[in-house]
């Protein structure tokens, strides 16, 4: 069994009469990359600045590699390496010099920090930009150096917040690489994000929370099965009559059916060829279609389910 | 580490266009102004214009001989000769502060028509001069060997008094413009103080956070971050006074080694006192900004920057006030310098600059030692 890097029991953390974190439990195994995924709000960041200690929170506790984690435990906290929610670099350094100051923070030896230097910037794709300062960099860039100043130092854990918010497709791709990249180095990640799409992409076992709280957890398929949805079929169809509609939704696992503007969205609980079923049905009773769409279950779906509310709904306020 | 953490943090200030703005550029550019405006007033007040006239056929006299060595380097006055009627022409005009008039018998009277610091100055050379030349008189009456040895004796006294200077003379007014001016330089450190607690308290910037998540000390950081601000500030404020004394020719009395310690401890102050506002209380950083700045405005004001003579005002009715208050303590140990050419004065500014650098050092430290936020 791989050993627990992060382990968070019953924390509590309250702003005031806001409850930030809700009891929330989560464990981290090494090697993997672990995501956080809830909308705005859900307490994805404050459960982060917990992990790192900069929060003090009114119950629970919070241990990384084995130990109580607090603000002092440098030891610790050398083996950590982060990149924050909003890009935390020196407007007047250089890529170059930031990379190497922060790296710098955790890597006295002058020859081993210059080579992690020289490794973070080509990991990061930053090579042509080494003299640039920040300013001067595109928001994608500057998110790479922000990620760049937080993984320098070749940490055993790396924790990401939000580390693509307002990037080009061409960075968030090759942040995502590059996080997958560290993950097969050896790194432990926690990746924190409310795009569902990059969780499921990198992620090998996943946290939803919402409102502070841990609402599911597991691995993607283990969070799909969850719910009852086991696939999602839309059909452009013109004068569906509500008989039809009925008739529909009493085949074979179709358990919801809705139309609306010429869309029919057909929600089936499992099973195999509901798609062939539905269209045998259009057969028969010669009804016209246009497009057909056919989707397996996504984790939106899961925390639609489970919270009866979308996971990108913007909640707002403080995380 | 805290080499490395120091230079970047010295680099990073210094790349920083505001702060080299504040700093150094604005100073410089004020001080050239000041130059300006009152470099040439200076010059008039410090030659006192006076005309003499004698009655009858006087072509030398002791009191003329006075006059022309007041008339030398380090004298007081530019004279005038004519006759009475031109001399009180001249006077009218305005031309003149007043005029000696010196009788055959050798008597000097002197004629003003207001009252100022330039008429009080010659009626204090007409006075030195009646009181010399009574005593004179009478040793020359009682023991005139003893003429040779009161002549010597009085010329070591007139050397003194050019020398050192005396403390009313009007260009001093205008020096404490430059002093001043010097002191709100190292004031200017109070923002890079602010900026300093910013980016060392986790909840006060994002660049805060990710340090206090890092595997260093807070404490080095935070110390390397205050050296660094120190250094720079010090550095803008020795090139300030590089530029008033070498380019702009001020003098500035001297002892510049000692002028530029009591501008490294007043930049110190400024910083730590910066660092400690910027720590205490929850205002927004651009709040604490605007504390810092009304700060430094109110303590220069007081110390002289925009109305001169304020200094002298303000130890007449609060002395207190330029015992605590920063820019008047670094104007007064500065002036002590020029003035009294002694160092006591000096040493009690200083250590009392000192002294309330390490109280809000102290201060700032408790604020910031705490590492954990209820909220970020």
């Amino acid at each position: 069994m791989a050993e627990k890097v992060v382990e968070i029991e019953n924390l509590v953390k309250r702003y005031r009469e806001l409850v930030a974190l809700d009891h929330l439990c989560l464990s981290v195994e090494e090697g993997e990359i672990f995501g956080l995924l809830g909308p705005n709000g859900s307490g994805k960041t404050t459960a982060i600045n917990c992990i790192l200690s900069l929060l003090k929170f009114d119950k629970g506790s919070v241990r990384v590699f084995g130990e109580e984690m607090r603000p002092d435990n440098y030891r610790v906290k050398r083996q950590i390496g982060v990149a924050m929610q909003n890009v935390a670099v020196f407007g007047e350094l250089t890529v170059q010099e930031n990379i190497d100051y922060f790296c710098g923070l955790y890597i006295r030896e002058k020859e081993l920090r210059r080579q992690c230097v020289e490794d973070a910037i080509a990991f990061s794709g930053l090579s042509e930009f080494r003299k640039f300062y920040p300013g001067k960099l595109s928001g994608g860039l500057l998110r790479r150096l922000n990620i760049a100043c937080g993984v320098a130092h070749k940490p055993k854990l790396i924790i990401l917040d939000e580390p693509t918010v307002a990037v080009d497709p061409q960075s968030r791709n090759r942040i995502l690489e590059g996080i997958q990249k560290l993950n097969r180095e050896g790194a432990t990640v926690i990746y924190t994000s409310h795009y569902m799409e990059e969780v499921e992409q990198i992620c090998g076992r996943i946290a939803i929370l919402d409102k502070g709280r841990c609402i599911a957890s597991g691995t993607k398929e283990e969070l799909k099965s969850m719910i009852k949805t086991g696939e999602k079929i839309r059909i452009e169809a013109e004068g569906l009559t509500p008989v039809q509609e009925k008739e529909i939704g009493e085949l074979r696992h179709v358990y919801q059916v809705g139309y609306q503007d010429g869309m029919l969205e057909i929600r089936c609980s499992g099973g195999k060829h509901n798609l062939a079923h539905i269209l045998e049905y259009f057969g028969k009773n010669e009804i016209g279609f246009g497009r057909v769409y056919a989707e397996q279950p996504t984790l939106n779906d899961v925390f639609l389910e489970i919270t009866g509310k979308e996971l990108r709904d913007p909640v707002g306020g403080q995380q | 580490m805290f080499w490395r953490l120091y230079q970047y943090s010295l680099r990073a200030m210094l790349r920083k266009k505001s702060t080299l703005f504040w700093s150094l550029a604005f100073p410089v550019v004020l001080g050239t102004l000041f130059q300006l405006t009152f470099g040439s007033h200076s010059e008039e007040f410090a030659r006192i214009p006076v005309a003499y006239a004698a009655q009858g056929e006087v072509e030398t006299s002791p009191f003329l001989e006075l006059l022309d060595a007041q008339e030398g380097p380090g004298g007081l006055v530019t004279v005038r000769r004519a006759g009475r009627a031109k001399a009180e022409k001249l006077l009218r005009e305005g031309k003149v502060e007043g005029i000696f008039l010196e009788k055959e018998n050798g008597e000097v009277s002197l004629v003003v028509d207001e009252k100022g610091i330039g008429q009080s100055i010659l009626s204090g050379i007409l006075e030195q001069y009646a009181r010399y030349a009574s005593a004179f008189a009478r040793i020359g009456a009682e023991n005139p060997a003893g003429v040779r040895a009161a002549a010597e004796g009085l010329e070591k006294e007139a050397a003194y008094l050019r020398e050192k200077g005396i403390s009313d003379r009007p260009e001093h007014y205008f020096m404490d413009y430059f002093y001043s001016l010097l002191a709100m330089n190292c004031l200017m450190g109070m923002t890079v103080g602010v900026e300093i607690a910013a980016n060392g308290k986790a909840d006060l910037s994002d660049l805060a956070a990710r340090k206090a998540a890092s595997g260093a000390g807070r404490f080095w950081m935070i110390l390397a971050d205050l050296a660094a601000a120190v250094t720079g500030q010090s550095v803008c404020v020795a090139v300030s006074l590089a530029y008033l004394s070498g380019v702009l020719g001020i003098w500035l009395g001297g002892h510049y080694g000692l002028i530029l310690l009591a501008l490294m401890v007043g930049s110190a102050l400024a910083v730590f006192l910066g660092a400690f506002i910027g720590v205490a209380g929850k205002w927004k950083k651009d709040v604490k900004e605007g504390i810092c700045v009304a700060a430094m405005l109110a303590s220069c004001f007081l110390s002289g920057l925009m109305a001169g003579g304020m200094y002298q005002v303000v130890e007449a009715r609060a002395p207190i006030v330029n015992r605590l208050n920063p820019a008047s303590l670094l104007v007064c140990a500065m002036r002590s310098l020029e003035i009294y050419g002694t160092y006591g004065r000096y040493a009690r500014c200083v250590a009392a600059l000192a002294a309330m650098t390490a109280v809000f050092g102290a201060g700032a430290y408790l604020c910031v030692r705490r590492e954990q936020y209820d909220h970020i």
